[in-house]
């Protein structure tokens, strides 16, 4: 930014013309880590509960631990994540009308999803913020992506 | 389950009406011999090429006077409906018609009692009833309070009469059969290992190693290492014995003692901790025939716990181990090595001497207690709820059905042991039923185990229950069955009563045959082996999921209503959610069904020879999966002729409740025919005459219930399953059924040798494989769709299997033998023949009778008799010949004219603003190709059928009132006010009252449009009343399933326009020919 305001004035100064500004391209910080981090942290919830479920030796238990845990919402992820990466890439005002999408679908997956609810409010006592963690952070790369 | 269409439509008051007609008074004339199968081949002959017609057809010989055997056509023959010469038959029904008038339909119907039937409003009425069988036909009026009771009406008259009237549903009563605990919360443990005994083992060395060391500390109890049963099972003493070397040497110098001295009790505790140390040290001992072991002092639990190292897990025989003082330690320990060592006897005898010591309230107590719910690993009820709950939303199989056995008997177990709310002796039964359990080891069981398991999980069960509750709770008075059908509940530790298991008590011995063909009381072995044969097949990767179901003996007393002494043989199946039965899924639920599971269950059926799979026989469970219940029927003994007549409609026909799912027409999943292709009939056979001698060694009266015909038919059946799923290309399991269950006879004699056998399963195959099309659409044919076929048929002279009604032998009833008759106009030919009938040579003189006739002309009489007879076996072989020719080309015109007609019809009855949007569907489906009109109009005719439904259930709901309102006081003013409680129930089946029940005939439709129906008083005194249609049993069974939530609703008097409904849509409603 600080070159660029330099030429800017260079040109002004030594030309006496203003080179035309051309609107600025939206800026928009990376998308992926806001995302990584938090799917972080819910994965890290989720291992727990699967620590917890697996500790309890229970065999119906144990049918929900070896389907893993950590698949649940793997198709909005890999959505999610498909468009993130392109939207970083690209950064294209489509890449980002798709990680818009990409985000809406997690939502309702969150919103809808009656593994996310049952996840949430396990009797285990493990933590797994699964829509106040990942919703927050979809919050907020819509609010940079919109 | 007892909640079958077929019995329903007898248990229920409607459908007992449909019934009615087959009362004598009602029935067709039958020949001399009873049969009415002889003239069913008569339209045969004309197939394939209706120019060669029966010399039969429109034969109108009925005198009677000289009838022909049915024996000629054998039970598998299709009967004629009636003895009424089609001729009778309308001619306005004629193929090209686009519909008979009203009165033209009634008129097609062939007539009942040698008479033809009064052409009333209600059509139904009036068609051929059903044949009854002949043993349980005894009179109008027992078959009428018969129907009222049974719920097993699938079988007409082949149900005893258990109920009375009296025990009609009540309006609190709902169907209890959707609830259900498979997948309830429960408290529970955790796997088998989770449960297994070694960590009792361990604390019960720990004991002993306490008492050496005499160092006081409870902890040693909570030694819980985990073992698992099987590897124990397998190895006695490894995994017993490594612990016990390393805990030995290692604990005895760390673990602390625990006293358990002599003299510390008081004689109020004494005997629970006894109790408990006791139990404690002998988990691992499975001890089922009692034991005994004395002691007067601590040795004995010293010398009982290291006697566990080595004594094997398993061991029956009653021991006894009676120890006096130390001195009788190492005799004890010597024996207990190679004798297992009792674990509840003790408790009990063992407690005088204690007592005497006891010498307050043991600290320990509490700590036990808490051991045991430590090695127990009790999963907690909302964590069990939790994982119920999520296996359930990512579909995850859940673990068997006999671990969830295991589990929740144990949990029970440790309920009851950890409750004051149950006394000593409870407590002690219970701790006797969960050394059962725990010594079946983990699943999966085989036969004995299963059967040892399930008996302690439904004695623990039992006493769950209060004392002075304990008994088992009939099932909701709606859906009573034939022979009482009881829950078997559970109270778990917070009150919450939950079913565990669907009891039904074996059937007395005097009652008839059952419709498998065996012996009274047989049901309950059958349902034991078809649960054996499910296992069988899960070893071969084919899931059914069918819940456990086993063979207990009950105390009578436990069942209310009981009138045999001692103990009663009972089937208990476990029960699990469900979504509701089959047969009252929307098309929509039907059309989502895994193919996987549908073929895999087709194939349990067949190789079962399942006999009684009507639509409340499988239940839906709550993630779309099947649950097949009551196999009561199964393992059909095809030497009875009229069993094995049965599975043509129970197997390959109407009564099969899993050829109206539409994935059950798709070409056999792989995996499923794999499997299927997998099993080795011949091991079939071992295992279930295995399984069917222990289920007998264990329970002497079900001995000989089921023959050894009956499994090597199962096995003949296996055999041709698995022919059926090496079919390349793979054809649908629908298809197979349909080929097995109509060809009985050239598959299933038990004398046939292989080679013909294997010929015969080829060929049926290579037939019916180029049927599977016109299968799928008769199947899969609306019911209007399908009634309007089941006219034509009638119209022929046939006698039609409908939809939803209880089977009858010989009665048309599977889809290539209608189409076979249709398509060919095969008229039935009269199974008697008339004076007229004979040559002019052979006709009596005037007033000379046929026992006086001169030799010459009996002997010519008797000639013309057997030509006749032998004709019509052939026709009949020329019917069966046509079904297997019948394909698509040849169904197909018949379907959709039958199928345009309804539409016709069901136009008139849907709301008039959707009309015209439908009508737009028939007209676009009209200029289409042929072939896919047959398929467009039969998903149109099932649209309309639905919408007529609503808009008729709409209407009724607007009129009940006023209908009820008019009986009642028509009754009243009838009766001069004193018939206090004069009402119908809804299908009329009288609840209460002096009216006792009405005819079952709707009489007639009075000019000035009202009904009267007959009724009768208290001393069975007819009168009639005038009123609103009643309630009459449809043979629709979505108008079934719709009055059956209409009674759960309201159990009140509910009248029927259905009825009108019905004949608008089956009878004078259709347009009138132009």
């Amino acid at each position: 930014m600080a070159d660029e305001a330099a030429q800017r004035a260079w040109i002004k100064r030594v030309l006496g013309t203003e080179f035309p500004v051309r609107a600025a391209a939206k800026r928009v910080p990376p998308l992926m880590p806001i995302w990584r981090d938090a799917k972080e942290a819910v994965d890290a919830g989720i291992g727990k509960l699967q620590d917890a479920l697996r500790a309890e030796d229970d065999e119906d238990l144990q049918v929900i631990v070896d389907f893993g845990l950590f698949g649940i919402g793997k198709q909005e992820n890999v959505r999610l994540m498909a468009a993130l990466l392109d939207a970083d890439k690209a950064g294209t005002a489509g890449a980002l009308a798709k990680v818009v999408d990409a985000v809406e679908d997690y939502q309702a997956f969150l919103e809808a999803s009656p593994v996310v609810a049952l996840l949430e409010r396990n009797p285990f006592g493990v933590t797994v913020p699964m829509r106040k963690t990942l919703g927050g952070a979809l919050a907020e790369i819509v609010r940079h992506a919109a | 389950m007892s909640d079958k269409p077929g019995r329903d439509t007898r248990g229920r008051p409607g459908l007992g009406t449909a019934r009615q007609p087959r009362q004598p008074a009602q029935q067709q004339p039958q020949p001399d011999d009873g049969s009415q199968s002889t003239g069913s081949a008569s339209g045969a002959q004309s197939p394939p090429r209706p120019a060669t017609g029966p010399a039969l057809r429109g034969t109108n010989v009925n005198t009677g006077s000289s009838s022909i055997g049915p024996s000629s056509t054998g039970p598998s023959s299709t009967g004629p409906s009636s003895t009424v010469p089609s001729s009778t038959g309308p001619s306005s029904t004629g193929p090209s018609s686009t519909g008979p008038s009203s009165s033209g339909f009634r008129a097609a119907r062939p007539v009942q009692g040698g008479k033809p039937q009064p052409s009333v409003a209600f059509s139904t009425r009036n068609r051929p009833q059903p044949q009854p069988q002949p043993q349980n036909q005894t009179s109008a009026d027992a078959a009428s309070s018969t129907s009222l009771a049974e719920d097993d009406g699938d079988d007409a008259g082949q149900t005893t009469t258990t109920t009375t009237t009296t025990t009609v549903p009540q309006p609190t009563a709902k169907p209890a059969q959707t609830d259900g605990i498979a997948t309830r919360p429960r408290t529970g443990l955790g796997p088998g290992r989770a449960a297994n005994p070694i960590p009792m083992m361990a604390r019960g060395r720990a004991q002993a190693r306490d008492r050496r060391e005499d160092e006081a500390a409870s902890d040693a109890h909570v030694e819980t290492k985990d073992v698992d049963l099987d590897t124990l099972v397998r190895n006695p003493g490894s995994e017993a014995d490594d612990e016990s070397d390393t805990s030995s040497e290692s604990s005895e110098a760390k673990q602390p003692a625990t006293k358990v001295p002599s003299g510390r009790q008081q004689p109020d505790d004494s005997t629970t901790t006894t109790t408990t140390a006791t139990t404690t040290t002998t988990t691992p001992i499975n001890t089922q025939a009692p034991t005994q072991s004395i002691s007067t002092d601590d040795s004995t639990t010293t010398t009982t716990t290291a006697s566990t190292s080595t004594t094997p897990i398993d061991t029956r025989a009653p021991t006894r181990s009676i120890s006096t003082d130390d001195s009788t330690t190492t005799t004890t320990i010597a024996s207990t090595t190679s004798t297992p060592i009792d674990t509840q006897a003790p408790t009990q005898s063992s407690s005088t001497s204690t007592e005497a010591k006891s010498t307050g309230p043991d600290p320990r107590r509490a700590a036990f207690q808490q051991q045991r719910r430590v090695a127990a690993k009790v999963l907690a009820p909302d964590k069990r709820a939790w994982g119920n709950d999520l296996a359930k939303v990512l579909n995850l199989p859940m673990p068997s059905s006999q671990t969830r056995l295991l589990n929740e008997g144990l949990a029970t177990a440790g309920q009851i042991a950890g409750s004051n709310a149950y006394s000593q002796q409870d407590k002690q039964a219970a701790s006797q039923h969960e050394q059962a359990l725990r010594a079946a080891g983990n699943p999966p069981w085989g036969a004995d185990m299963a059967m040892q398991a399930a008996d302690a999980k439904v004695q623990l069960d039992l006493l769950s229950i209060p004392p002075n509750n304990r008994k088992l709770s009939p099932l909701g008075a709606d859906l009573k069955g034939v022979n009482k059908t009881f829950w078997i509940e559970n109270i778990d530790a917070g009150g919450t009563k939950t079913k565990a298991f669907l009891c039904k008590p074996a059937s007395e011995s005097g009652a008839e045959t059952m419709p498998s063909g065996g012996k009274p009381g047989g049901e309950v072995a059958r349902e034991a082996l078809a649960g054996r044969a499910a296992q069988f097949l899960l070893g071969k990767g084919l899931d059914i999921g069918m819940p456990e179901t086993h063979v207990v003996k009950l105390s009578g007393g436990l069942l209310p209503g009981n009138a045999r002494a001692g103990e009663v043989t009972c089937s208990v199946q476990q029960f699990g959610d469900s979504a509701g039965q089959i047969g009252t899924q929307s098309r929509a639920v039907k059309g989502q069904i895994d193919a996987k599971k549908v073929a895999a269950l087709g194939v349990f059926d067949m190789m079962t020879l399942a006999n009684d799979r009507h639509g409340g026989n499988i239940l839906l469970g709550p993630n779309g999966e099947l649950i097949p219940i009551d196999h009561g029927e199964n393992f059909t003994e095809t030497t009875d002729p009229t069993a094995a007549a049965r599975l043509k409609t129970t197997l390959g026909g109407v009564g099969n409740a899993l050829l109206a799912i539409p994935s059950a027409h798709d070409p056999m999943p792989k995996e499923v025919a794999a499997a299927a292709a997998s099993v080795n009939p011949g091991e079939l056979h071992e295992t279930l005459t295995a399984d069917r001698d222990a289920v007998a060694a264990r329970h002497g009266d079900m001995k000989g219930m089921i023959s050894d015909a009956a499994i090597i038919s199962a096995e003949r059946a296996g055999q041709f399953t698995k022919l059926a799923a090496k079919m390349k290309p793979p054809i649908s399991v629908a298809a197979a059924q349909v080929a097995l269950g109509t060809h009985v006879k050239e598959l299933l004699d038990p004398t046939l040798e292989y080679g013909a056998f294997s010929a015969n399963a080829q060929s049926i195959l290579a037939a019916v494989a180029k049927q599977q099309g016109a299968i799928k659409e008769v199947c899969l044919s609306s019911n209007t769709d399908y009634e309007l076929l089941c006219q034509e048929v009638e119209q022929l002279g046939w006698r039609v299997q409908r939809r939803g009604e209880p089977t009858v032998p010989d009665l048309v009833s599977d889809p290539m033998t209608m189409m076979a008759i249709l398509a060919n106009q095969a008229k039935a030919p009269p199974i008697s023949l008339k004076a007229s009938d004979y040559p002019k040579e052979l006709q009596l003189p005037q007033g000379m009778r046929a026992a006086n006739a001169p030799p010459e002309l009996k002997q010519g009489r008797r000639d013309f008799e057997a030509q006749f007879k032998a004709m019509c076996e052939a026709n009949l072989q020329a019917v069966e010949q046509a079904r297997d020719s019948v394909d698509e080309q040849a169904a197909n015109p018949v379907l959709l004219r039958t199928r345009k007609r309804a539409v016709t019809a069901l136009l008139l009855l849907i709301p008039a603003n959707q009309q015209q949007a439908m009508q737009a569907r028939a007209t676009q489906l009209d200029t289409g190709p042929a072939d896919a009109a047959v398929a467009g109009y039969r998903d149109l005719s099932a649209d309309l059928t639905d919408l007529a439904l609503a808009e008729q259930q709409r209407r009724f709901r607007a009129v009940e009132q006023p209908c009820r309102l008019d009986l009642f006081s028509r009754c009243d003013e009838l009766k001069g006010g004193a018939v206090p409680n004069c009402y119908y129930d809804a299908f009329n089946e009288l609840t209460a009252g002096n009216v006792l029940k009405g005819e079952r005939e709707i009489v007639r439709l009075e000019a000035s449009g009202s009904t009267v129906a007959t009724v009768r008083d208290g001393i069975w005194k007819k009168f009639s009343v005038e009123a609103t249609v009643f309630a009459i049993p449809g043979n629709d069974p979505d108008l079934v399933a719709f009055l059956d939530n209409l009674k759960q609703q309201d159990l009140s008097v509910v009248f029927g326009h259905y009825t009108k409904l019905r004949d608008r849509i089956y009878g004078g409603a259709f347009p009138k020919k132009t």
